[in-house]
C-alpha cells in the first residue's frame, strides 16, 4: 500500500486517460480519447447511445480485460496490468449502466461485499471469530449503516431483505452504498438517474453532490438527463463514435454545433 | 543408415536362429528308442510372468526323479525327462505339445501349472492317448470336459472352495453358515459351492451377503444382517483385503458374541492378519498344501528339497515332486508297463507331501489332500488333527 | 427394532462420511459451475498422509493436521494449475481434473503402494452397548465431528467476509471481482475448503472402516458424487442431506431388500437424480443463474 503511495505524482488527477483506443475486433469503440478527472471534481461524460461511454468506463475499471492502446492512471497509478480487484483496492468504485446486485445477498450483505477489500484480519481469524475479527465486523456493519443512512430511510429498514424484493431506484442506491463502501476516492458512474423518476433524480442528485462535498470524492458522471449533468459538472466532456468532439463547462457546449448535430444526427 | 540395417537384419537373424535351436527339439537330452529308461515329458512356463511357478514345480519334479533314478528307478529303469517351455500362454504350449507328440518315447506328460496352457495342449495329447498328469492347474474347466488322459495332483478349485465349508460342518460341527462373497463370478461360483457343501452336510446357509470387490469398504450393514441371522459361523468366501476389511468390522456387529471364522486359501497371508487385527485371531484356513504339515512324507520332502534348492518349497515344489511319485507308482501298480497308463493312474491312492492323493472319474484329486490352519497368535499354525478329520471325511 | 436402528445408525455414519466428502464438490459447482474431478484423489492423498504418519507412530493430532495440510496444499496446486488456467471454459477442467487426479493416484502409487491398508485409529475394536443396541464410540466420534464441521460450515457461509465474498462469486463473479473481491483467492479457499472437509471425511472413513486404498479416489468417489446429486449439486446443505439420505437407504436396501442390489440401487439413483431431478431434494436451479 506505501509503495502504491509512494507513485503517486505531485499532480493531483483522480483519474486522466490519455489517448485510450479500444477495438472490438473490427469495430473502433474508442479511438484516442483523452480524459482527465481532477481531484474533488464531478466531470461529465456524455454522447449518443453507442458512442462508447459505457466502453470507457468498462477500460478504466477492469471490467474489460482485453488490449488497449494509451494509458489509464488512477489516483496516479498505471492500471494496465492491475486485476479489477486491485483497483477497486487503490481507491476506485463504479456501479453499471444496469444495476448489478448480488442477487442471493440481502441489502445489508450486498453493501457490506463491498468492504471485502478492506479487510485485514484474514479468512482464519474470521473463521474463528477472534475478537480482533468480530470488532472488524461490527465496526464494517455500522460502516454500512451510516452509509444507507445517506438515503434517508430508504434502506435502513430493508437491511435484511433480499435485493430482489426492492423497487428498481432502492436496487440502484444499493449499488451506490456497495460502491461506497469501498471507501472510492474515485466514483465511475454510468446513468445512474435511469429509471428513476424526476424527484428520485432530484433526490439523488443532492445526495452525490453531499458526499462530492463532504468526502472530496472524484466523480466521472455517464448521465443522459442533461439537468443533471448541469446541476453536478463543472466540465463535460462529449462523446461521439470514440472520440472526444469537445469539452468544456455545460453552458459553453450546449451551444456547441457539433455537439447539436451529434446528439440530432 | 545402412550400418544400422545390417545390425538390425543380423540381430533379427540371429533371434530366428535361436527360436530355431528352441523349436527343433527339447532342451533336455535327446532320447532315443535304444536305451531302456521311461521318457516323460514336462511342460511348464520357464520364461515369462508365471515362470517363478513353473521353475518352482520343475524343481519338485527335478528333485522327485534324482530320489527315484538314485535308489535304482522304476523296476529298474531310469527316468529320463525332457522339459518344455509353455510359458503359461496357449500358443507356446500347443507348439512344444506337439513337438512332444512328435517324439514317441515319450510315455507322459507332468509338471502342467497353467490351466489355459494345458487347455490348449490336452487334445494334442490326446490325439495320440498320451497320458498328463498335471501339478497345478487348477480350473474346474479341465475336468468338466470329460478328458479321457487328463488327471491332476492339486484338487480343483472347487473342491478347495468347498474345503472351508467342509471343515466348519463336518469337523467344526457347525450347523447355520453365513456366508460373505464378492458379486464377481469368483464370489459367484464360491457361493454355488458353498450351497452344494452345505447341502450334502445338512447344514443350512443362514445368510449371504455379497458386496463389489474393490469398492466396498463399508461392511456394517452387511455384517448387521450377517449377525441378525444368527449364525454359528461365518464363511468368508472373498479376497483377503475385503475379508481382512470385513473382519476387522465385526466386532461392532456382533458385539462381545465370538463368531468363528472360515476363509479359503488365499486368505493365508499376512495382509489378511494386519487388515483384520486382532478379529482375525482363530480364524481358520484350508490350503492344499503347508511345509509345516507334520506327515513323514512332508517331512521327508521339505528336508530334501531345502538341502537341494537351499530354498523353503511351496506348493508349486509339493505338487511337482508327488507327480513324478504319483507316475511312479502307477507304473508299479501296472506291472513296470507303461501301456495305458491313465485308467491305473486314475485309480492310483498316494500319500505325498501335500497330503493324500486319489482321483475321480475325470481326474480330479479328490484325496481330500487339503491341510487345516489356523491363525494363532497372528501366525497360520497347522492344525494336525483338524487335517486328519477332514482327510477322513 | 433393534435391527432398524442398528442399520439406522449404520447408514446415518456412513452418510456423515459421503456429506463429508460431498462437500467439496459442491462448494466446487456452487461456485463455479464446475465438478470437481479431482477431489477424490486430492482427499485420498491427504488421508493417506494421515495414515501413514500414525501408522509409523506419530501422534495421532498431528498425524490428522498433516493430512489437512497435505490436502489443502495439493488442493492449491491443482487449482493453480489444472483449473485455473481453463477457468470458464465448460469441458477443458475436466480433462486437466481427470490429468491431474491420475498423477496424484500414480504418485500415491509411488509412495504407498497399491497395496490396501488399514489404518490404526482409537476406539476401533471397543463397543458401547445400548440396551440390545450395539454402537461403536468411533460411529459417536463421526457424528460429532459431522455436526461439527456442519456447523463450521454453516458459520463460514453465513457469518464470514469470506463467505460473504464466496456467495457473490457464485452469483456474478466479474462484478464481484471488480467490487475488490480478489476472486482468485477465494477460488482457491473454495478448493482448500472443500479439500479439507474431503481429508476430514476420509480420515473418518479409513478410522471407521480400517481400510484405505489409492484406488479410493476413484471408487469411493462414486457414493459422494451420487450424494451431491442427490442433494443438489451445488447446494453445500443438499449435500448433507444427500449423503444422509444415501447413507440410511444404502443400509435399509441392504437390512431389508438385499446386499446384491446395493450398487444397482446406488447407480439407479445416480442416473434417476440426473435425468429426472437434476437440481436434486434441495432443487437448486444452479442452471439458470448466469
Ligand atoms: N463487448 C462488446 N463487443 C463488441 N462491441 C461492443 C461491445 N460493447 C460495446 N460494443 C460496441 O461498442 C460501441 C460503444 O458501446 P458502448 O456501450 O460503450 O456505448 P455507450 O455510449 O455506453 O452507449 P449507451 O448510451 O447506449 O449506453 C457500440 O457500437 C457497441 O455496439
Ligand atoms: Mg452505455
Amino acid at each position: 500500500m506505501t509503495a502504491d503511495m509512494n507513485q503517486t505524482p505531485a499532480v493531483d488527477e483522480a483519474l486522466s486517460v490519455s489517448n485510450l483506443t479500444l477495438r472490438y475486433g473490427g469495430v473502433t469503440a474508442l479511438a484516442g480519447v483523452s480524459l482527465v478527472v481532477p481531484r474533488g471534481a464531478i466531470v461529465g461524460l456524455i454522447g449518443p447511445n453507442g458512442s462508447g461511454k459505457s466502453s470507457f468506463i468498462n477500460v478504466v475499471s477492469g471490467a474489460y480485460r482485453g488490449p488497449y492502446e494509451g494509458e489509464v492512471r488512477i489516483n496516479g497509478m498505471d492500471v494496465r496490468h492491475m486485476p479489477a480487484y486491485r483497483r477497486a483496492a487503490s481507491g476506485m468504485s463504479r456501479i453499471f449502466q444496469g444495476v448489478r446486485l448480488f442477487d442471493t445477498l440481502t441489502v445489508e450483505q450486498n453493501i457490506l461485499l463491498g468492504g471485502h477489500i478492506h479487510y485485514s484480519t484474514g479468512y482464519v481469524a474470521g473463521i474463528l471469530r477472534t475478537p480482533p475479527a468480530r470488532r472488524e465486523m461490527a465496526a464494517r456493519r455500522e460502516q454500512a449503516k451510516e452509509i444507507m443512512a445517506l438515503f434517508g430511510d430508504r434502506l435502513l429498514p430493508r437491511a435484511d431483505q433480499q435485493v430482489l424484493s426492492l423497487s428498481y431506484a432502492n436496487r440502484r442506491r444499493v449499488e451506490i452504498s456497495r460502491a461506497l463502501m469501498t471507501s472510492p476516492r474515485l466514483l465511475l458512474l454510468d446513468e445512474p438517474m435511469a429509471g428513476m423518476n424526476p424527484h428520485e433524480t432530484e433526490e439523488l442528485t443532492d445526495q452525490l453532490r453531499a458526499l462530492n462535498h463532504a468526502q472530496a470524492m472524484s466523480m466521472l458522471l455517464v448521465e443522459h438527463k442533461m439537468s443533471v449533468i448541469g446541476d453536478l459538472c463543472a466540465n463535460v466532456y462529449v462523446l461521439n463514435s470514440g472520440t472526444i468532439i469537445t469539452q468544456g463547462p455545460v453552458g459553453v457546449i450546449q451551444q456547441d454545433e457539433k455537439v447539436v448535430e451529434a446528439f440530432l444526427g | 543408415m545402412l550400418l544400422a540395417f545390417q545390425a538390425i537384419t543380423q540381430r533379427a537373424l540371429a533371434a530366428f536362429a535361436v527360436t530355431g535351436l528352441i523349436l527343433a527339439g527339447p532342451l533336455g537330452g535327446t532320447a532315443t528308442a535304444a536305451d531302456d529308461a521311461i521318457h516323460i515329458a514336462s511342460t511348464a512356463p520357464l520364461t515369462g510372468s508365471a515362470a517363478a511357478y513353473g521353475i518352482e514345480t520343475m524343481n519338485g519334479v527335478r528333485l522327485a526323479i534324482e530320489q527315484i533314478n538314485a535308489a535304482g528307478g522304476i523296476g529298474g529303469k531310469q527316468i529320463k525327462l525332457s522339459e518344455y517351455d509353455d510359458q503359461c500362454d496357449p500358443t507356446p504350449a500347443a507348439t512344444a505339445a506337439n513337438q512332444i507328440i512328435s517324439d514317441r518315447d515319450i510315455v507322459a506328460v507332468v509338471g502342467n501349472v497353467c490351466s489355459s496352457a494345458t487347455l490348449a495342449q490336452i487334445p494334442i495329447f490326446g490325439r495320440v492317448g498320451l497320458p498328463v498328469l498335471a501339478a497345478t492347474t487348477s480350473s474346474p474347466a479341465l475336468s468338466a470336459k470329460g478328458y479321457q488322459n487328463f488327471a491332476r495332483i492339486i484338487p480343483n478349485d472347487d473342491i478347495q472352495g468347498a474345503g472351508s465349508m467342509n471343515l466348519g460342518t463336518k469337523v467344526l460341527g457347525y450347523k447355520r453358515i453365513a456366508v460373505l462373497y464378492p458379486s464377481d463370478d469368483y464370489g459367484q461360483a464360491l457361493l454355488a459351492i458353498a450351497k452344494n457343501a452345505a447341502a450334502a452336510s445338512g447344514a443350512e446357509i443362514v445368510a449371504a451377503e455379497t458386496y463389489v470387490t474393490g469398492s466396498t469398504n463399508d461392511f456394517s450393514s452387511v455384517l448387521a444382517n450377517i449377525a441378525a441371522a444368527n449364525p454359528d459361523a461365518l464363511y468368508l468366501a472373498g479376497y483377503y483385503a475385503d475379508m481382512g476389511a470385513a473382519v476387522s468390522q465385526s466386532v461392532r456387529a456382533f458385539g462381545d458374541k465370538h463368531i468363528p471364522l472360515l476363509a479359503n486359501a488365499q486368505t493365508q497371508v499376512p495382509e489378511y492378519v494386519s487388515l483384520a487385527g486382532a478379529a482375525a485371531e482363530g480364524t481358520w484356513v484350508t490350503n492344499v498344501y503347508d511345509i509345516n504339515n507334520p506327515s513323514k512324507e512332508n517331512k521327508a520332502f521339505v528336508a530334501a528339497y531345502t538341502k537341494k534348492f537351499n530354498a523353503e518349497p511351496g506348493v508349486q515344489a509339493a505338487a511337482g515332486y508327488d507327480n513324478i511319485y504319483v507316475l511312479k507308482q502307477a507304473i508299479e501298480d501296472n506291472k513296470g508297463s507303461t501301456e495305458n497308463l491313465m485308467p491305473v493312474i486314475r485309480a492310483t491312492r498316494h500319500d505325498g507331501a501335500m497330503g493324500t492323493i486319489s482321483f475321480d472319474k475325470n481326474g480330479d484329486n479328490v484325496g481330500g489332500s487339503l491341510v487345516v490352519l489356523r491363525l494363532t497368535g497372528g501366525k497360520w499354525v497347522f492344525d494336525e488333527a483338524s487335517t486328519k478329520k477332514l482327510t477322513a471325511h | 427394532m433393534q435391527f432398524f436402528t442398528t442399520q439406522l445408525l449404520n447408514g446415518l455414519t456412513s452418510g456423515v462420511v459421503y456429506a463429508m466428502l460431498a462437500v467439496g464438490y459442491s462448494l466446487v459447482y456452487g461456485i463455479l459451475q464446475q465438478i470437481n474431478f479431482a477431489h477424490g484423489y486430492v482427499y485420498m492423498f491427504g488421508t493417506f498422509v494421515t495414515a501413514s504418519l500414525i501408522t509409523s507412530g506419530c501422534p495421532l493430532w498431528l498425524a490428522i493436521i498433516a493430512g489437512l495440510v497435505a490436502g489443502a496444499v495439493i488442493a492449491i496446486a491443482v487449482e493453480r494449475f489444472a483449473y485455473r488456467p481453463v477457468r470458464g471454459n465448460r469441458l477443458a477442467p475436466t480433462v486437466t481434473a481427470v490429468g491431474v487426479g491420475l498423477i496424484i493416484e500414480n504418485v500415491a502409487r509411488l509412495i504407498w503402494t497399491s497395496k490396501i491398508r488399514p489404518m490404526p485409529f482409537p476406539f476401533q475394536t471397543d463397543i458401547i452397548r445400548l440396551g440390545p443396541v450395539v454402537l461403536s464410540p468411533l460411529q459417536i466420534v463421526v457424528a460429532v465431528v459431522g455436526i461439527a464441521m456442519a456447523a463450521l460450515l454453516w458459520i463460514i457461509i453465513t457469518k464470514t467476509d469470506l463467505g460473504r465474498a464466496m456467495r457473490a462469486v457464485k452469483d456474478d463473479l466479474a462484478t464481484a471481482e471488480l467490487m475488490g473481491v480478489p476472486v482468485d483467492r477465494v477460488v482457491v479457499t473454495v478448493y482448500v475448503l472443500g479439500a479439507l472437509f474431503g481429508v476430514v471425511g476420509g480420515i473418518l472413513y479409513g478410522a471407521y472402516y480400517n481400510t484405505l486404498s489409492v484406488t479410493m479416489g476413484f471408487s469411493g468417489t462414486l457414493n459422494a458424487f451420487t450424494a451431491t446429486v442427490i442433494g443438489g449439486i451445488g447446494s453445500v446443505w443438499g449435500a448433507f442431506a444427500g449423503g444422509l439420505l444415501l447413507g440410511v437407504l444404502q443400509a435399509m436396501v441392504t437390512g431389508y431388500v438385499s446386499s446384491a442390489l446395493l450398487n444397482t440401487v446406488t447407480f439407479g439413483l445416480l442416473i434417476a437424480f440426473l435425468l429426472f431431478r437434476p437440481t436434486g431434494i434441495a432443487g437448486v436451479h444452479v442452471a439458470s443463474r448466469p
